[in-house]
């Protein structure tokens, strides 16, 4: 009776652990700001003048030295 | 206020190169353009890259610039899962692009333009030496401009950029017009793939490697920033060979800046 117990009590506290890490990587994914979702489409961008300009690139309040184009 | 910068503007590679710099020697930056483009070209059957393509089947010593090239090349197929392929020499013939924009419209036939094989498949690198596949053969077209802006750009040092046909690269922080918004590039590259240059009837240069003609995707230009131009250059190809749907989305995962048209 008291091996029967203990098989059920460790089953038991194995599916409870099993339950709440599903429930916390679950919730995990669900959180925008998890470094492990994907940026790509949500990807802080702005557009200026029709080019879409990521964080790591700031519009130029000058003339252009030169452009890039197509030759 | 700019400290003064001084700036060459020359044509070179059947195009418009531009250099500015605080502090280099521009004339000797000319000087070098020259001179590894005429490696690199295969409009010279005289180049280091024609005695390559002509060899094919065969392991050929070759110098430290075309080898660093080449290496780039299968770089560029690397990070564009295939869609930049320089083995696309056989294309180009096809569609008659088989000399210099300078010496004529070429005369578009597309016989035998198939889709092409892996570029690893078509070309292997070894330290000094290099071997092209029979009936292939290599150009190096936009991987070559990208990869002479990075290396002129690292020897010019931090106040420069180099601007060779579009793809450029800035040291140090620059308004660079990137479409129609100017932008400031700090230590990055910047480049334009395009359907409506080099274009002669239906027929233009930018081949896609699915099918071996020229690219039909439903956008005609892509200018990105990126790290490097030569970087810039691989991502503008390939969201422009990905087409108006899945362009975005790649653009976002893998440019700084881009402009899609």
């Amino acid at each position: 009776m008291r091996l029967f117990l203990m098989k059920a009590v460790a089953t038991a506290l194995t599916i409870g652990a099993t339950a709440a890490s599903a429930v916390f990587v679950t919730s995990h994914l669900k959180n925008a700001s998890a470094p492990l979702q994907p940026a790509v489409l949500n990807a802080s961008t702005s557009s200026v003048a029709g080019v879409s300009v990521g964080p790591s690139v700031q519009p130029a309040n000058e003339p252009p030295m030169t452009s890039t184009y197509a030759s | 206020m700019r400290p003064e910068v001084a700036s060459r503007h020359f044509d070179a590679m059947g195009t418009t190169c531009s250099l500015f710099a605080l502090d280099a020697d521009l004339s000797w930056g000319e000087r070098w353009v020259r001179s590894v483009a005429e490696r690199l070209t295969r409009f010279s059957p005289d180049s280091e890259l024609s005695r390559l393509n002509a060899h094919a089947g065969e392991w050929l010593p070759i110098s430290a610039e075309l080898e660093s090239v080449l290496q780039a090349a299968l770089d560029a197929h690397r990070m564009s899962g295939g869609l930049v392929n320089a083995g696309v020499l056989p294309s180009m013939v096809a569609i008659g692009y088989s000399r210099s924009m300078d010496a004529g419209r070429p005369v578009a036939t597309l016989d035998g333009a198939q889709a092409l094989r892996p570029l690893p498949e078509v070309l292997e690198v070894r330290p000094g030496q290099a071997c092209v596949a029979r009936g292939s053969g290599v150009d190096l077209g936009g991987i070559a401009k990208g990869w002479m802006a990075d290396r002129l750009s690292e020897i010019f040092g931090p106040g420069c950029v180099v601007n060779l046909g579009g793809d450029l690269r800035a040291r140090g922080r620059w308004p660079i017009g990137v479409g129609e918004a100017t932008l400031m590039l700090c230590d990055q590259g910047a480049a334009t793939s395009s359907t409506l240059k080099r274009r002669w009837g239906d027929v233009h240069h930018l081949i896609d490697p699915r099918t071996g003609r020229p690219a039909q995707t439903g956008l005609e230009e892509v200018s990105v920033v990126a790290a490097t131009a030569l970087e810039a250059e691989v991502i503008a190809k390939t969201a422009l060979l990905l087409g108006p749907e899945l362009s975005p989305a790649y653009c976002a995962a893998h440019a700084m800046a881009w402009w899609l048209g």
